[in-house]
């Protein structure tokens, strides 16, 4: 039987995904080896080719409707994710010469995510964003708390 | 007979208790001769010499010139090692390489010689490079070996070095190897890197260059760097870096993958942007026989990756 190697506690916030030419914007190869994935505030979005596939678990490609509607038990918390992230054009200043900045008016700039990270993508400048530092807490070796607090957030400026 | 006062008592007390006094050395390739003392307007001429000269506490300057050399003897670690203290620094005392901002100093390697590095360092910590151009290493521009903790590689400009098929290449490399302690406070900060590739394109392995490859380390941090033209491999690439590593508001492009993270753990990628890869934006990847957890990914921009933006794979065997 083959042996896969786990991973465990994955975040991914608030990221931009543009254009991603043949595959999905988000893929996790499998899901039988994976607990705790956070997912949530991110905009994925392609304007050239399969608008609709986003997502992939495996070979399965979603919307981002069918992504957030989709249950899984390690989608944390509560096996829900995504519920924040959207699927538009960011309006980006000049993609065609790789100016990624953000107008006022972009989606991304609508909503702050409720962890404090800032907006989507790099609009917040560098001083104001907060940093996650991910560390090993005193909860890492206790499996009957939920996994959630297996990593914690440290507010302080790196 | 003369008394001495209590205040003149306490000078010399105080003098014999300094430490040494911290000397700045000055090299210049060309207009250099390792016969000088060494003082600005006297410099010696290789980097040999002035590695092989600094003690804690001291700067190596580098004044001008491309430093091509090879100074240490075959069989030592550091074969064909432009650049390489030979002693350590310390918290207090921290050893300074520092490129004139104002000439362009090159630290050139010969990549027809087989272990060619141009920047190598074991058991060396508190030690800060800055300035300095390099190029043209084989398998590397800069190799920082283990037990070297806080080194500091600031604006470098590293590009254009070539490793053997399948083997570890690339702009700098940290602590390639395993069961070897891990490299602690590293920073990589404002350094340029690109054009990195294996000898034979389409060499089986396809993804062991790197610009920036960190291999087992505790709080390192890579930010604010450009990283693109790295063929078949990673632009940055964190492999079993536990814990505490961070890649930031770095921008990668025309890689194959443009940063990658391979089993360990507690690392965070933030406001980078990553654009044209080849193959995924972000792979985060559990290695045989090693998990990985505890990742985090945020803020990042990722334009037109070939394949996935952010892809997450675990590894069957």
């Amino acid at each position: 039987m083959p042996i896969q190697y786990n991973m465990d506690t994955m975040w991914a916030w608030n990221n931009i995904i543009v254009d991603c030419e043949t595959e999905a914007g988000y893929n996790l190869t499998d899901s039988s080896w994976l607990t705790c994935f956070y997912e949530d505030y991110n905009l994925i979005w392609n304007q050239d080719v399969e608008a609709t596939d986003i997502y992939e678990i495996g070979d399965t490609a979603y919307t981002l409707a069918e992504w957030q509607a989709t249950k899984h038990s390690f989608f944390q918390p509560d096996s829900s994710h995504g519920a924040n992230s959207i699927s538009s054009n960011p309006l980006f200043a000049d993609s065609a010469n790789y100016d990624f900045s953000l107008p006022s008016n972009s989606p991304c700039t609508q909503g702050k995510d409720t962890l404090g990270f800032g907006y989507i993508g790099a609009y917040d400048p560098p001083a104001s964003g907060k940093r996650l530092r991910m560390y090993k807490s005193s909860y890492l070796d206790d499996y009957n708390k939920p996994c959630f607090y297996w990593c914690e957030i440290d507010w302080k400026r790196r | 007979m003369k008394k001495f006062s209590v205040k003149r008592l306490i000078l010399i007390f105080l003098l014999l208790c300094a430490p040494a006094m911290a000397t700045t050395y000055y090299v210049h390739a060309t207009l250099g001769d390792n016969s000088n003392n060494g003082s600005m307007g006297s410099p010696f001429a290789t980097s040999g010499k002035i590695c092989s000269t600094v003690v804690a506490g001291d700067t190596a300057y580098y004044l001008g010139g491309t430093f091509q050399e090879s100074w240490r003897s075959a069989g030592d670690v550091n074969y064909n090692t432009v650049l390489a203290p030979i002693v350590t620094g310390t918290e207090a005392n921290p050893i300074m390489f520092y490129a004139d901002p104002d000439s362009t100093v090159i630290l050139r390697g010969d990549s027809s010689i087989t272990g060619a590095t141009l920047v190598t360092w074991k058991n060396c910590s508190w030690i800060t490079l800055e300035n300095f151009e390099i190029t043209n290493g084989y398998p590397a521009g800069v190799r920082i070996t283990y037990v070297d903790n806080h080194v500091t590689l600031r604006n470098l400009y590293v590009h254009h070095c070539v490793a053997a098929d399948n083997d570890n290449g690339g702009g700098i490399l940290v602590n390639l190897a395993g069961g070897r302690p891990k490299v602690e406070y590293l920073t990589v900060v404002s350094c340029s890197l690109h054009t990195f590739y294996e000898t034979t394109y389409g060499s089986p392995a396809q993804w062991n260059t790197s610009g920036i490859h960190v291999y087992n380390c505790y709080e390192c941090n890579i930010d604010s760097n450009v990283v693109h033209n790295v063929y078949e491999g990673f632009g940055i690439r964190f492999k079993n870096a536990d814990t505490l590593s961070s890649a930031s508001y770095n921008t990668v492009f025309d890689c194959r993958i443009g940063m990658g993270i391979g089993h360990g753990g507690y690392n965070t990628f933030h406001h980078n942007t990553i654009y044209n890869t080849e193959w995924h934006g972000i792979e985060v990847r559990s290695y045989n026989p090693f998990e990985t957890s505890h990742h985090a990914l945020y803020n990042n921009t990722i334009y037109r990756s070939g394949l996935t933006g952010i892809r997450y794979h675990a590894n069957t065997v």
